[in-house]
């Protein structure tokens, strides 16, 4: 029953529970690409026995705990996703670009996982984890060019409504 | 016929709400990447920057919201009440308001037997509507939605906005006003290229228009920023 449910063409929308999810997840990505900095000061500051200002120590501490909601989130995001499933493809969507959307969707998973995952084992561990996790910023940042790129594509040049269903619940 | 007219108009509608957006984006973008110039410009770290270009763009997407949220409802507003006196002059004096309609269709350059004609059976079927759309000039698609344009307009300012940030939180330390800067005017070249097509203008020029302004903001914060940054 749940998984023909979750099977691809079974359902319209997103529901406002993954709608919410999505949102609230972008904006505290936002938040750990603007502030990740803070961190890395931080841990070379406590590496040379210096002490940073106390407006970069608290950016350092939001960073660590925004990392820790978001792998909290993504793992509701995941369970919803496999019990709700997601809509199909709009219609004359060519097979190329569809597999595209989905690798660049399931990139975008695997990141939101990893990413906290390698932070924190470089919080507590140091390198290599460390060096890992801040290579993922650039990847981050091309990844989210292309998904609001194919986004905005697919509403304004291919006027298929494909924003919407990260507006409008089911 | 009410096939075509319809998705003309709604057509209308949605190049409507994208010019909307784009301009969202464009002052989201101008106004924050301004502040992080001119931030940066005074000689402050990142992290202050970076502060200060979030702050902005909250203040900014707040800002918009209520603009739009109180012009949108006074909109609303004022249709009501024009709405509610045309209904009650309908009811109390319908011969004038006949004339009246009338007299418009004239002034479009109808001749007063058709005009007269045209406000009698557009009258008999919806005298509301004909009032509404020909001496008020309210259509029922241009209903106004405030919580609606309030959030639209608050969300496209976060996006043109979120990019500056990213671009200086990427970029090296020293050349954060400068990548800022640089990149924001290519943000606006394709902004003001893309707002110009949507409304069917010249592409050039509207990408020239909206970079001219944008890089005009950007010079002016930064002589503020340099002038207090020295001065400080």
């Amino acid at each position: 029953m749940t998984m023909t449910r979750g099977q691809i063409g079974s359902v319209r929308g997103y529901t406002i529970y993954q709608i919410g999810l999505h949102w609230l997840i972008a904006v505290l990505v936002f938040a750990q690409l603007i502030f990740g900095e803070s961190m890395t000061e931080a841990i070379e500051a406590a590496e040379e026995g210096e002490s940073v200002s106390a407006l970069e120590g608290n950016l350092a501490d939001m960073h660590y705990y925004f990392g820790i909601a978001i792998l909290a989130l993504v793992v509701v995001r995941l369970v919803l996703r496999l019990k709700n499933g997601v809509p199909p493809p709009p219609p004359e969507t060519s097979g190329a670009i569809e597999l595209a959307g989905r690798v660049s969707h399931w990139l975008f998973y695997a990141l939101l996982v990893t990413v906290p995952v390698t932070g924190l084992l470089g919080f507590y561990y140091g390198d290599p984890y460390g060096e890992w996790h801040t290579y993922a910023k650039p990847v981050f940042i091309g990844l989210i060019a292309l998904h609001v790129a194919a986004s905005l594509y697919h509403q304004f040049w291919r006027k298929d409504e494909l924003l919407m269903r990260m507006l409008k619940p089911e | 016929m009410s096939r075509l007219s319809h998705s003309e108009i709604h057509m209308v509608h949605r190049i409507g709400w994208l010019r909307a957006a784009v301009l969202g984006a464009n002052d989201g973008l101008v106004s924050t990447a301004s502040l992080v110039v001119g931030v940066a410009a005074a000689g402050s770290g990142r992290t202050e920057i970076l502060v200060a270009g979030l702050a902005g763009l909250v203040a900014g997407a707040m800002s918009m919201a209520a603009g739009e949220y109180v012009s949108v409802s006074s909109q609303s507003d004022t249709e009501q009440a024009d709405l509610a006196r045309e209904t009650r002059e309908l009811k109390d004096t319908p011969e004038a308001e006949l004339d009246e309609l009338t007299g418009i269709y004239v002034g479009r350059g109808l001749d007063e037997d058709l005009a007269r004609q045209v406000a009698v059976q557009l009258t008999q079927k919806d005298a509301l509507g004909a009032h509404a759309r020909d001496e008020l000039g309210i259509s029922e698609t241009v209903t106004a939605r405030p919580i609606q344009a309030a959030v639209v307009s608050a969300m496209t300012f976060a996006a043109g906005a979120v990019i500056p940030l990213i671009v200086a939180s990427a970029a090296p330390a020293a050349q954060i006003s400068a990548i800022v800067a640089g990149t924001t005017l290519i943000g606006l070249m394709a902004l003001g290229g893309l707002g110009a097509s949507v409304g069917g203008a010249g592409v050039v020029k509207g990408a020239i228009r909206v970079t001219f302004w944008g890089a005009l903001a950007m010079a002016a914060t930064a002589a503020v920023g340099w002038v207090f940054g020295v001065a400080a």
